[in-house]
C-alpha cells in the first residue's frame, strides 16, 4: 500500500521551479532516501508534504489524505514526525521540557507522554541529563533530541530533512546508526540527503531528485538500469597494444585504463572475460587478477545529475 | 480554538521568558522602578511641604516692634508683627508676619498668614493660607487653609502619573514579543512548530497569552506598590489615602489591559514583517505613542482626564484592538514567513 503518493507535484517560487512533475510512491515501512545536491528541490519537497507549504500544481497524498485540503492536512501534521534541516530546540528549556511541549502539542497523554520521553531519552543515552537546558548539548546530542522530538508522538511517518548535514564525522556516525535503529523498527522514513553512504546505508530504497524526479530505486536496481556491468583486469602494465586489443574486441563497449587498471565494460561479463583474457595475453600483457567492478550509488547519481545538466 | 493547546504555547513561552535574563530584568525592573522611585522621588517633596492639617501650638509674646509697609533687607527680626511688607535676606524668630513677601528668609517659630515665600527655610511655624510658595523648605511647617486646593494639585499630579501605568504594559510588549516571534525565527524553531497539529490561531493566542499575563501581572503589582506607597506618604498629610481614584481604577481595569494587548498585536504584525530583535523591539516600542497622546489632551484642554473620557477612550481602543487582532491573524501567513524568513 502506499503511504506517500505524489502525483504531478510541482512547486515554483516566482519565475524560480524548486520542484516539477515529481511522481513518487513509498510504502509503509520503507526508508526512503531523497537524495539530490543543494537546491535540487528535497527540502521544498518535505515542506509540501508535512503542509508547510502548498503545492503550486499536482497532489500529494499522505496515508490517504490529501496535503493542503483541511482537515486534511491538521491529519497530516497528526501522523507526521518532522526534523527540519537546524534542530530548531529552545536553548533555554531543558530537554525533557522541550519533548514535553511537543507531546502535548501533538495531544499525548500526560500518563503516555512522561514515559515516551523516559523511553526516548533512554534510548538516545541522554535520560540523565533530561534536566539540563539544551544550549549546553552538543551538536551531535541536540540533534539526537531533534530527532526524538520528532518521534515523541510516535507518528506513522518521519521525515528527516539532512540529518546529519553540519554534524562532524563522529557525530554523523551516531545519527545514521540511529537511523538505522529506526529503520529497524518498522517506520515509514523519508529521508532528504546529500550524502551517498548515508542513503545507500540507512534506505531501503532511492530516489534522486534535482528540481524533477531523475530516477528511484534500490542502489543495485539503479545501477542495474544505468550502469553497463565492468571487469577490472589488473595488468602487470598496460600497455597501448593491450588497450588495442581488447578494444577491437566486438563485444567490448567501453575500455579505459584507471590507476594502472583496465576497465573493461561490456553487457556478459561472464561470457567475455576469458576471451578478454586470451586478447590481454596475446597482446603481450600480464593478468595479476581479474574483478567484476562494483557499481556504486555514486556512480548511478553522478551519471543521472550529469545527464539531468 | 482548543484552549489547552494554546495555553501549551503560552506556558512553554513563559518558561522561556523567564530563563531569559533581559526579559526578567524588563518586566521587573522597569515597572518596580516606577512603582517605588516615583512616589519617593515625586511624591516625597511634595507630602513635606503638605499640610499636616493641625497647626503648632505657637503661643507668642506680645510683640516688641510693629512694621508695616516697609522693605527690610539684611535683618534680625524678633518678637515683632509685620505686615503688608517685603523681607530679603533676614532671620524672622517668634514673630507674626502678615500678607508680605519674603525672599531668602529664615524664618523659626513664627505665624506666617497670607505670606508669599520664596527660596526660604520655614521651621517649626504655622504657614496660614498662604500665597505662592516657591524654591523653599518648609520644615515642621504645616500649611493651615488653603488644602483643598492643594489637594486638587495632589490629585491632578497622581493622575498624571497614570500616565506611566498605561506606558508599562504598552511597552513591555514590545520587548517581549520582539523576543517570542523574532526569537522563533532566529532560533529556527518556528518550521517544527508549525509542523504539529496546532492552528495559526492558537500558536498566535498562546504567544498573545504569554505575553499579556507577564506584562499585567507586572503592571498591576507595580500600580499596586505605588497606590500603597503614595497612601502611606499622603495619607498623614492629607488626612485620606488618595488612591485609588475612580480614573486610576478605570485606567488600570480598563484601559492598561487594552494598551497591553495593542501593543501585542502590533508587535505580532512588527515582528511577522522583520527579521531583527533591536528593528523589532524598536518598531514595537512606538505602540506608546497613543498613550502618551491620550495623556497629552488634556494638557491641551481638549478632554479632561476622568473615568468618563477614560471609558470612552477605552472604548475606541477595544475596536482598535478587534481589528488588530484580525489583521494579525491574517497576516501571521506560516507560508510566507518559512519562505521569506531567513
Amino acid at each position: 500500500m502506499e503511504f506517500i503518493e505524489t502525483v504531478d507535484l510541482k512547486r515554483t517560487f516566482g519565475d524560480i521551479v524548486a520542484v516539477e512533475d515529481l511522481n513518487l510512491r513509498i510504502r509503509e515501512g520503507e526508508v526512503f532516501a531523497f537524495l539530490g545536491p543543494n537546491g535540487a528541490g528535497k527540502t521544498t519537497t518535505v515542506r509540501m508534504l508535512t503542509t508547510l507549504i502548498h503545492p503550486t500544481s499536482g497532489k500529494a497524498y499522505i496515508g490517504g489524505n490529501e496535503v493542503g485540503r483541511e482537515p486534511d492536512s491538521m491529519n497530516i501534521r497528526a501522523m507526521t514526525g518532522f526534523l527540519p534541516e537546524a534542530p530548531g530546540l529552545y536553548e533555554r528549556l531543558s530537554a525533557a521540557r522541550n519533548l514535553d511541549f511537543y507531546g502535548r502539542l501533538y495531544g499525548v497523554p500526560e500518563s503516555r507522554r512522561k514515559a515516551r520521553i523516559e523511553e526516548l531519552l533512554k534510548w538516545i543515552g541522554l535520560w540523565k541529563r533530561r534536566d539540563s537546558p539544551v544550549a549546553t548539548f552538543s551538536k551531535g546530542m541536540r540533534q539526537k533530541i531533534a530527532i526524538v522530538r520528532a518521534m515523541v508522538h510516535d507518528p506513522q511517518i518521519l521525515f528527516l530533512d539532512e540529518p546529519t548535514a553540519g554534524l562532524d564525522p563522529s557525530a554523523a556516525k551516531t545519527v545514521r546508526d540511529f537511523l538505522v535503529d529506526l529503520g529497524s523498527m518498522g517506520k515509514t522514513i523519508f529521508l532528504n540527503t546529500h550524502n551517498l553512504s548515508e542513503a545507500e546505508r540507512v534506505s531501503t530504497r532511492i530516489g534522486v531528485v534535482s528540481t524533477q524526479l531523475l530516477a528511484q530505486g534500490t542502489p543495485k536496481e539503479l545501477a542495474a538500469r544505468y550502469l553497463k556491468p565492468a571487469s577490472v583486469f589488473r595488468l602487470r602494465e598496460a600497455t597501448e597494444d593491450v588497450v588495442q586489443a581488447v578494444d577491437a574486441l566486438d563485444f567490448v563497449e567501453e575500455v579505459h585504463v584507471e590507476d594502472g587498471e583496465l576497465h573493461v565494460s561490456l553487457e556478459d561479463p561472464q561470457k567475455g572475460n576469458p576471451a578478454i583474457a586470451k586478447a590481454v595475453i596475446a597482446a603481450g600483457g600480464e593478468i595479476e587478477f581479474i574483478v567484476e567492478k562494483e557499481m556504486g550509488l555514486e556512480e548511478v547519481y553522478l551519471r543521472l545529475l550529469e545527464d539531468a545538466a | 480554538m482548543r484552549f489547552e493547546k494554546a495555553w501549551t504555547v503560552a506556558a512553554k513561552e513563559m518558561a522561556e521568558f523567564r530563563s531569559n535574563k533581559y526579559v526578567l530584568i524588563t518586566l521587573l525592573l522597569l515597572p518596580l522602578s516606577m512603582a517605588v522611585v516615583m512616589p519617593l522621588a515625586l511624591v516625597l517633596p511634595i507630602a513635606s511641604q503638605a499640610p499636616s492639617g493641625e497647626p503648632l501650638p505657637l503661643d507668642l509674646p506680645p510683640p516688641d516692634m510693629t512694621i508695616q509697609g516697609e522693605t527690610l533687607v539684611d535683618r534680625v527680626l524678633v518678637n515683632a508683627s509685620i505686615s503688608d511688607s517685603v523681607i530679603r535676606g533676614s532671620v524672622i524668630r517668634d514673630s507674626r508676619v502678615m500678607n508680605s513677601t519674603l525672599v531668602g528668609v529664615t524664618v523659626e517659630g513664627s505665624i506666617l498668614e497670607g505670606v508669599t515665600i520664596k527660596n526660604s527655610v520655614i521651621r517649626g511655624s504655622n504657614v496660614i493660607e498662604p500665597g505662592e510658595i516657591s524654591g523653599s523648605n518648609l520644615v515642621n511647617s504645616p500649611i493651615v487653609g488653603g488644602e483643598s486646593e492643594f489637594v486638587n494639585v495632589i490629585l491632578l499630579l497622581l493622575d498624571t502619573f497614570l500616565l506611566f501605568f498605561v506606558i508599562i504594559p504598552a511597552a513591555i510588549p514590545a520587548l517581549m514579543a520582539s523576543y517570542s516571534f523574532v526569537g522563533e525565527k532566529l532560533n529556527k524553531s518556528l518550521e517544527p512548530l508549525l509542523a504539529t497539529p496546532t492552528t495559526d490561531g492558537e500558536l498566535l493566542f498562546g504567544k498573545a497569552l504569554a505575553i499579556f499575563l507577564p506584562t499585567m501581572g507586572a503592571t498591576w503589582l507595580s500600580g499596586v506598590i505605588f497606590i500603597l506607597l503614595v497612601n502611606l506618604l499622603l495619607e498623614p498629610t492629607l488626612g485620606f489615602a488618595p488612591l485609588p481614584t475612580p480614573t486610576w481604577l478605570v485606567a488600570l481595569v480598563l484601559l492598561a489591559p487594552l494598551f497591553a494587548t495593542l501593543s501585542i498585536t502590533a508587535n505580532v504584525i512588527i515582528s511577522s514583517r522583520v527579521s531583527d530583535v533591536r528593528a523589532s523591539q524598536q518598531l514595537g516600542a512606538l505602540v506608546v505613542l497613543p498613550a502618551i497622546f491620550l495623556f497629552m489632551l488634556p494638557l491641551f484642554g481638549v478632554i479632561t482626564l476622568g473615568p468618563v473620557s477614560i471609558l470612552g477612550f477605552a472604548g475606541g481602543l477595544l475596536g482598535v484592538n478587534v481589528v488588530m487582532a484580525f489583521l494579525a491573524l491574517r497576516l501571521f501567513r506560516r507560508e510566507e514567513i518559512l519562505v521569506s524568513w531567513k
